[in-house]
C-alpha cells in the first residue's frame, strides 16, 4: 500500500513560483490499477515520480509499505525502487545495448541471482511477446515493441508496484490498445499494483479500476471507474467525458444527457415516459462506452412538451443518472 | 635524389610522428575524458547534485578548459617554452612537443566529450535512476550510449593532432612535417618533401577511415546502415 500525505512541490525559478502539487492525500491500495488523469501541466507526471522518489516533495509523506520514504538512506531508496517497475512514454530504452542487454542491465542492477537470469529474461520476453527478438536493437522494433520491451524491463524484478508514464501516448490507437490487453493479462496473472498516468481518459477507462483526476496540482476526483463514468462531479471530469462521448455543436437548444449501466440499460423507460407524460423527444446523439467490466449507455434528448420536469423525474426514479446539458 | 640516407630520415621521422600522435593521443585520452566527464557530471540538473560549491567548480573548470583551447596552438608553444626545458630537458625533438600538443589537445578533447555526454537522453538516465541503478552503473551505461559519439570525436582530435604537430615542425619538433620542411624547404629536396607530405595525408586518411568505420559499428541510434 502506498500512502501520500499532504504533498507539496513546487518549482522555484528566478521569476516565478510553480506549484506542481498541492496538499496531495492519496491512498493507493495494493492489487489497484489506479488511473491518474489531467490535462498538461495538472501535475501527474511530478506525482509519479513523488511515490518512487525520483522527484523529493517539499512537504509531506510518501509511505510505502508502512516505510516513510523521506527517511531512507540513498541506497535504500535504490533498494525500494527495484520494487517498483516504471514505464515511460517514450521508453526509454538503451539504445547501445540489445533486447536481452536491457532486461539484463535490469536484473543485475537488481542484483538479481546470477543463474537465474537467462531463464528469467526468457520468461519476460515471452510474457510480452517479444520471443525470438532478444538480439534486435531497440531501434530496430516498433513502437509497440519498444514498450513491450519496456515492460518487461520494469517487471524484471518482479516488482510489486508497476508506474506507467503516458505508456501509451507516444502509440497508435491499435498499438495503444495491445498495450493496455497486456498490462491488463499481467494484472490478472500477478495481481500487480498499477499505477496509470494519462492525458487520455479513453485509455484509462479500458483498463483502470478507480481514477483520480488531477488539476493545477490538485485531487479534484477520486472514483471508481464506473461512478467517474455516471456520476462526473467536476467540470474537468465533465469536459474529459464530453471529449470522449458527445460534444453539441447547436449550443442554443435545451439538451439532457442520460446515462444508463446494466441496471437499467434493459428496461423500457424512455419508451414509458413518452407515453405517459405525453412529451415529445428528439434524439441527437447516442453512445455506448465499454469500461474495464461494464458497458455504459449515452443518450442525448430534447424533451419538450408541458410535463418536462415530471417526465424527467420519472426516468430519475427509474435510476436513469439525468443532467443538463446544455 | 631518393637515397639510402633519405630513406633513413624518412623513417625516423615517420617513427616519430606516430609516437607523437599516438603518444599524444593516450594522454589526451584519458584527460579529456577526465575533464568532460567533470564538466558534464557538475552541470546543472545532470549526475551532481546541485550545489553551489559544485557550480562553482564547473563554472572555473570550464574557464580554465576554455582559455586553454582558445590560445593559438604555436603561440602555446612558445609560451610553454621554459615549461618543456624545466621537465623534458630540451626544446628540440619529438618528445619536446608532447607538453605543448598535451595542453593544446586535451581541452578539445574534453569539450568534445562533454558534448557526446551531454547528447545521452536525459530520460534514459531517468529510467537508470528509476531502476534503482548505482553511480557507477548509470555512469558506465552513459559512456555506452555515448561511446559511438566519443570515437568519432577522438577520431576529429587525432586529425587535428597531426595538425598542431606540423606547426611544432617550426619550433624543430621533428617528424614527418619537420622533414617536408627542413629538407624541402631548404635542402631542395623535393622528393623527400613530397613523400613525406603525401605519408601525412595517408597517416590522416587511415586515422579518419578506422575512426568512422568503428563509430559506425558502434551507433546503434539509427535504422540506416542495413545491420
Amino acid at each position: 500500500m502506498i500512502q501520500l500525505q499532504s504533498i507539496d512541490k513546487t518549482y522555484t525559478s528566478k521569476k516565478t513560483t510553480f506549484h506542481a502539487l498541492n496538499n496531495i492525500n492519496l491512498s493507493i491500495h495494493d492489487g489497484e490499477i489506479l488511473g491518474i488523469v489531467g490535462y498538461s501541466g495538472a501535475g501527474k507526471s511530478t506525482l509519479l515520480r513523488i511515490i518512487n522518489g525520483l522527484i523529493l516533495p517539499e512537504h509531506g509523506q510518501v509511505i510505502v509499505d508502512s516505510v516513510d520514504t523521506n527517511q531512507l538512506s540513498l541506497g535504500d531508496m535504490r533498494r525500494m525502487r527495484q520494487s517498483m517497475g516504471m514505464i515511460f512514454q517514450h521508453f526509454n530504452l538503451i539504445f547501445s545495448m540489445t533486447v536481452k542487454s536491457n532486461i539484463m542491465l535490469a536484473l543485475s542492477i537488481a542484483n538479481y541471482p546470477k543463474d537465474l537470469r537467462e531463464k528469467s529474461i526468457f520468461e519476460l520476453l515471452d510474457l510480452v511477446g517479444l520471443t525470438g527478438k532478444e538480439n534486435r536493437y531497440p531501434v530496430e522494433l516498433s513502437g509497440g515493441e519498444r514498450q513491450r520491451l519496456g515492460i518487461a524491463r520494469a517487471l524484471s524484478n518482479h516488482p510489486k508496484y508497476l508506474l506507467c508514464d503516458e505508456a501509451t501516448s507516444a502509440l497508435d490507437q491499435k498499438t495503444a490498445q495491445d498495450i493496455i490487453k497486456l498490462l491488463k493479462q499481467i494484472q490478472e496473472k500477478t495481481k500487480i499494483t498499477i499505477i496509470f498516468i494519462s492525458h487520455q481518459i479513453e485509455i484509462v477507462k479500458d483498463l483502470c479500476t478507480r481514477v483520480v483526476v488531477m488539476d493545477q496540482g490538485c485531487i479534484i476526483e477520486d472514483q471508481s471507474v464506473k461512478a467517474l463514468f455516471t456520476h462526473p462531479i467536476s467540470s474537468i471530469t465533465k469536459s474529459l467525458i464530453r471529449s470522449l462521448v458527445y460534444e453539441p455543436k447547436d449550443i442554443s437548444k435545451e439538451i439532457y444527457e442520460l446515462i444508463y449501466d446494466h441496471k437499467n440499460s434493459d428496461s423500457m423507460t424512455l419508451s414509458d415516459m413518452i407515453k405517459i407524460y405525453q412529451v415529445d423527444v428528439n434524439i441527437m446523439f447516442a453512445k455506448t462506452l465499454e469500461l474495464k467490466d461494464e458497458v455504459i449507455g449515452y443518450l442525448y434528448l430534447q424533451i419538450e412538451g408541458a410535463n418536462k420536469e415530471q417526465a424527467l423525474a420519472f426516468l430519475r426514479d427509474a435510476h436513469v443518472e439525468v443532467n443538463r446539458y446544455v | 635524389m631518393f637515397d639510402e640516407r633519405n630513406l633513413q630520415l624518412f623513417i625516423r621521422a615517420l617513427e616519430e610522428t606516430l609516437f607523437l600522435v599516438f603518444g599524444t593521443g593516450l594522454f589526451v585520452l584519458f584527460i579529456g575524458l577526465a575533464i568532460g566527464f567533470l564538466l558534464f557530471a557538475s552541470e546543472p540538473g545532470s549526475l551532481f547534485k546541485d550545489r553551489l560549491w559544485v557550480k562553482v567548480f564547473h563554472r572555473i573548470l570550464a574557464s580554465i578548459n576554455d582559455i586553454a583551447r582558445s590560445i593559438p596552438f604555436i603561440i602555446l608553444l612558445i609560451l610553454l617554452i621554459p615549461f618543456t626545458r624545466a621537465i623534458v630537458g630540451t626544446m628540440l625533438g619529438a618528445k619536446a612537443a608532447l607538453p605543448a600538443l598535451i595542453i593544446s589537445a586535451s581541452p578539445f578533447f574534453a569539450r568534445v566529450v562533454h558534448m557526446a555526454l551531454r547528447d545521452v537522453s536525459k530520460d534514459t538516465i531517468e529510467a537508470l535512476e528509476s531502476m534503482g541503478a548505482s553511480f557507477l552503473t548509470t555512469v558506465k551505461v552513459i559512456f555506452k550510449e555515448a561511446l559511438s559519439t566519443l570515437v568519432s570525436g577522438l577520431t576529429l582530435t587525432l586529425v587535428t593532432l597531426v595538425g598542431f604537430m606540423s606547426a611544432a615542425a617550426v619550433i624543430g619538433a621533428g617528424g614527418l612535417a619537420y622533414l617536408a620542411y627542413e629538407y624541402g624547404k631548404f635542402g631542395n629536396n623535393y622528393p623527400l618533401m613530397y613523400v613525406s607530405i603525401f605519408t601525412i595525408l595517408f597517416i590522416v586518411f587511415i586515422i579518419q577511415i578506422t575512426g568512422d568505420f568503428i563509430a559506425r559499428k558502434l551507433d546503434h541510434r539509427s535504422k540506416s546502415k542495413g545491420a
